[in-house]
């Protein structure tokens, strides 16, 4: 029972053992039970009533959360149609509409890589790529990429999404966190003194929720003819211990909304239109909203605003 | 109720993050266990906490081996989301008993009007000719005060379809439920009973299945 190739199947064979395998079990596709209940059953198909009737149900893919940190960055990339070398980590979710800004994503601490590889081989697109990777997937396997960069002189610019928590996973502590394996207090990285150590002479500070701050910041790095790293920062929305709301709930005034869709580009899952309807102008739901600001900020018919 | 004999009975539960599912398929394999039965259990929740999909298979009969149900196997299907129970009607034996909540949950694509969400997912599923029961699960969670009773509420209307006892239903919810919960639990539990009036006669079906398709919170 062996998945993909017939590797072992094979190996099997030039011991001269009898072996049966690929002739049963299938080269690609998902080894589920009724698979292999037929494989070995013969005539013990399952039935297809059902199969030919869901063609259409749209995907559910996951989004980021409401109020999630992550998010204004990639409004920020989406616009700026940037090239972005991404990773892995809740910020891949950036690669659904309305977002769309994550290009790439191999392996943990590729991104960081490719960036600078692109940077190396492409210098016409200096001013166009960026990396992105989270602050625990950085720790973990994005260090060595960032001293190669600068130690290489690459002017690739490197953005970590810092939001104090390895979210995706569950929310395990690391490094940057200030909470050992054991949740007890511990030294913090320090972001600042550890790329300087590794060789990154522009470091930047940016607030995750500050649309204005991100995109200057961003314009100035990603020109910049040397290598550089942006730390977003802002606290994951499912960390312990983290307020839920955050501010009070947006509203949308529909005598001033002329429903351009900008904040539905935010990609917020509590700003939406009824039924999915096109002409339906978009609402947030009060319940869900947590005030982040994002929506509010990318409005520029100030149609968005709090109660009163 | 059903009699079971030897043979192994399928329960596909789906729904979307948030909804309970994989608590309520909790409380199904407890009351089958405690029936005196042999359950095994088995779910998929990967992006339940960013609003995906969730999938729980529960089995039960004499003895169960495997804790997953073969495609084209399930003999019940539990739908707490309506577009997530169309998408379900695969995993279905023909003619197979379909529980569903007339509620929808737009998935993020068709919130902002990309992509068509199936309003008439619950019709379809019956035009493919499965026995459909629609519950009207928030609306009847709403009467114990708190609406997320609705996956309890699927949990009664399901229990007309099993070879269990009622109280014993009852008697589990009382043993695994936070005390000040029960109460509420047992209210949504018996509401969704009464959604079948007769045993194993569903009371109205039809008119609870169209018309209010489109509802949404």
């Amino acid at each position: 029972m062996e998945e993909l190739e017939p590797y072992l199947e094979e190996w099997v064979r030039y011991l001269g053992i009898e072996c049966e395998g690929k002739s049963l079990i299938p080269r690609f596709g998902e080894i589920d039970t009724g698979t292999v209940r037929s494989a070995l059953l013969p005539g013990t198909d399952p039935s297809k009533a059902g199969e030919a009737v869901p063609e259409d149900v749209p995907v559910r893919p996951p989004v980021m959360c409401v109020g999630c940190p992550h998010r204004g960055m990639f409004n920020v990339l989406n616009r700026k149609k940037a090239f972005v070398a991404g990773d892995i980590g809740c910020y891949t979710l950036a690669v659904s509409p309305p977002l769309s800004a994550i290009h790439t994503t191999v392996c943990m601490g590729a991104g960081v890589s490719q960036a600078a590889g692109i940077e190396a081989v492409l210098p016409e697109e200096h001013g166009k790529v960026v990396a992105v990777i989270g602050d625990s997937t950085f720790l973990h396997s994005g260090m060595g990429g960032v001293l190669n960069m600068a130690y290489n002189e690459i002017p690739a610019t490197v953005i970590i999404l810092d939001n104090y928590t390895t979210a995706m996973t569950g929310r395990q502590d690391h490094p940057g966190s200030g909470f050992d394996a054991n949740g007890n207090r511990t030294r913090q990285v320090d972001w600042e003194t550890l790329l300087r150590g590794l060789g990154v002479e522009h470091v930047r500070l940016v607030d995750a929720y500050d649309l204005e701050e991100i995109r200057n910041v961003l314009e100035e790095e990603i020109n910049r003819d040397s290598p550089s790293v942006i730390v977003v920062q802002g606290a994951c929305m499912l960390l312990r211990n983290r307020p839920v709301k955050m501010h009070d709930p947006y509203r949308i005034d529909r005598e001033v909304c002329t429903n351009c869709g900008m904040c539905l580009r935010v990609g917020c899952p509590a700003i939406s239109r009824k039924d999915g309807s096109p002409e339906e102008g978009p609402i947030i739901d009060e319940t869900q909203c947590t005030g982040c600001d994002l929506c509010f900020q990318v409005c520029e018919f100030e149609a968005i605003g709090r109660e009163g | 109720m059903t009699p079971v004999g030897d043979r192994v009975v399928n329960i596909l539960l789906v729904g979307v993050g948030g909804q309970g599912t994989i608590l309520a398929s909790e409380l199904l394999a407890r009351v089958l266990l405690e029936a005196g039965f042999d359950v095994k259990k088995s779910e998929v929740h990967g992006m339940a906490q960013r609003g995906g999909r969730v999938v729980s298979h529960v089995r039960f009969g004499k003895k169960v081996y495997s804790s997953l149900i073969v495609r084209g196997e399930a003999d019940i299907l539990v739908g707490f989301e309506m577009a997530e129970t169309l998408r379900s009607v695969d995993w279905l034996s023909p003619g197979a008993r379909v529980i569903a909540e007339n509620k929808s949950i737009l998935p993020y694509t068709s919130l902002i009007g990309q992509s068509p969400y199936p309003f008439n997912a619950l019709d379809r599923v019956r035009d493919a000719g499965f026995d459909l029961t629609v519950v009207d699960g928030e609306a009847l969670a709403e009467k114990t005060g708190e609406k997320k009773t609705a996956n309890v509420v699927l949990m009664g209307t399901l229990a007309h379809y099993l070879p269990v006892e009622r109280s014993t239903w009852e008697k589990t919810i009382e043993k695994n439920m936070p005390e000040k919960l029960v109460q509420m639990n047992l209210e949504a539990f018996a509401l969704g009973w009464e959604v079948c009036s007769a045993e194993g006669e569903p009371s109205d079906t039809e008119t609870r299945g169209r018309g209010d398709a489109g509802q949404k919170e």
